[in-house]
């Protein structure tokens, strides 16, 4: 009677059993991929994964940028005297992006780039030459987040760290009346919001609790323009999150 | 073909790699009844020629809209994230009348919406017309890391084990 019991238990308690099918065009690394998740510890917690906040990026984030020249960034003044363009970077709530990335080993985190690579970079950014438009959605034009991080997150590669230049060197690298403004990273939380600008700012939502970032707020790529400062600011339980337009 | 089996996230997991080869693609559809989830893996690395990607979408779109894999979660892997941005490392001077045209500089937000931007059922026209149209689905998602440095792995299979064992356990009940 017991084992019956116990048999009943354990027929309960049983684990469910995932089949998990890899596929893939060949040479994209899915045998590698194998091994990897082999390797990997799934039972224990992520340590720096409560660190990381997932945030929902409002629908049309992607579509309202293409209306976004330079010339409507001239100053906050200009914006308010023109009220459609206003409401044209106006945000819808809207389900979920899942453009995931997760942060990077230890050894990647503890990388740091040559400031002659950063100036070289930049300069080679100033060409004008700073939109690609993807094959099937030629009317998306940018898709530069840059982020700063002051904890533990993905390294950025060497060409895409645009954002670690020091507040100084800013002003002397933008052109065309582009005024960039990039946060310190060692700015505390609390002062975020000196480096947003007042009608920029778009307040995301942000959950506590969730552990991933959007994809591409950790890896900004070179070829665009940082017209998109985004600062991530954090302190233990909460976190916000502020785009500032430059 | 090689044959995985885990434990994580409370589920045991049998992980099922095919081969990628023209060859073998057919066969991926005899699998699809008999899984859970799905793990598609894209190369991402700058080397990477874009014909390829392309290549890659239009099978990402087959199976996606396949009639027996609805509902089961599809992880798209951007692998190879670790040689982004190390251009340096390339002598693309040399052989580069050899390749097509390359990834190279392409963000990983214009990939994920080269495979995300064009959620079930919606077409082109739909997506145009009306933005809502362009919810994503649910049991899509991109995430982008590196097998060989184990970057983002965990937590995209964190992802994809948790819902396919939620679909087991709602096929249970």
């Amino acid at each position: 009677m017991f084992g019956l019991a116990s048999g009943f238990y354990q027929s309960y308690l049983i684990p469910p059993e995932v089949t998990v099918l890899i596929v893939g065009l060949d040479d994209s690394g899915k045998s590698t991929l194998l091994e990897r998740v082999k390797v990997t510890d799934f039972n224990s917690k992520m340590s720096v994964g409560k660190r990381i906040a997932v945030q929902q990026i409002p629908n049309g984030f992607l579509h309202t940028e293409k209306k976004i020249d330079r010339k409507d960034h001239v100053s906050p003044v200009q914006q308010r005297k023109s009220p459609s363009k206003a409401h044209a970077l106006e945000m819808k709530p809207s389900p979920k992006r899942r453009l995931f990335s997760c942060p990077a080993p230890k050894m990647y985190q503890q990388a740091r780039v040559d400031s002659d690579e950063e100036t070289e970079l930049i300069e080679s950014k100033d060409n004008g030459e700073d939109v690609i438009s993807s094959p099937t959605n030629g009317n998306i034009e940018i898709h530069d987040g840059i982020i700063d991080l002051p904890y533990n997150s993905v390294e950025m590669s060497p060409a895409t760290s645009p954002e670690r230049r020091q507040p100084g060197q800013s002003g002397d690298l933008s052109n065309d009346g582009l005024q960039e403004e990039i946060p310190n990273p060692s700015l505390p939380a609390s002062n975020h919001s000196l480096a947003v600008g007042e009608s920029d700012v778009r307040e995301l939502d942000l959950k506590a609790g969730k552990k991933m970032f959007p994809l591409h707020l950790i890896r900004p790529t070179s070829e665009f323009q940082p017209r998109l400062v985004l600062f991530i600011c954090q302190s233990s339980l909460y976190t916000q999150s502020c785009f500032s337009l430059s | 073909m090689n044959l995985g089996k885990i434990e994580a996230c409370g589920a045991k997991v049998r992980l099922m790699d095919l081969g990628g080869q023209i060859k073998m693609r057919p066969l991926w559809e005899r699998y699809y009844n008999d899984i859970h989830a799905i793990t598609f893996v894209i190369d991402v690395s700058p080397t990477c020629e874009v014909s390829k990607l392309m290549e890659a979408r239009a099978f990402y779109r087959c199976m996606r809209d396949d009639e027996s894999l609805r509902n089961v979660p599809i992880l798209i892997f951007a692998n190879k994230t670790d040689t982004r941005g190390s251009l340096d490392d390339y002598n693309t001077d040399e052989e580069d009348e050899n390749y097509g045209l390359l990834l190279e500089d392409t963000s990983l937000l214009d990939i994920a919406e080269l495979f995300l931007s064009h959620p079930k059922g919606a077409s082109r026209r739909d997506l145009l017309t009306k933005l809502d149209a362009a919810t994503d689905d649910e049991n899509v998602a991109l995430f982008a890391g590196s097998a060989k440095t184990g970057e983002g792995v965990r937590a995209a299979f964190d992802w994809l084990i948790q819902m396919g064992a939620t679909r087991v356990r709602e096929a249970q009940t």
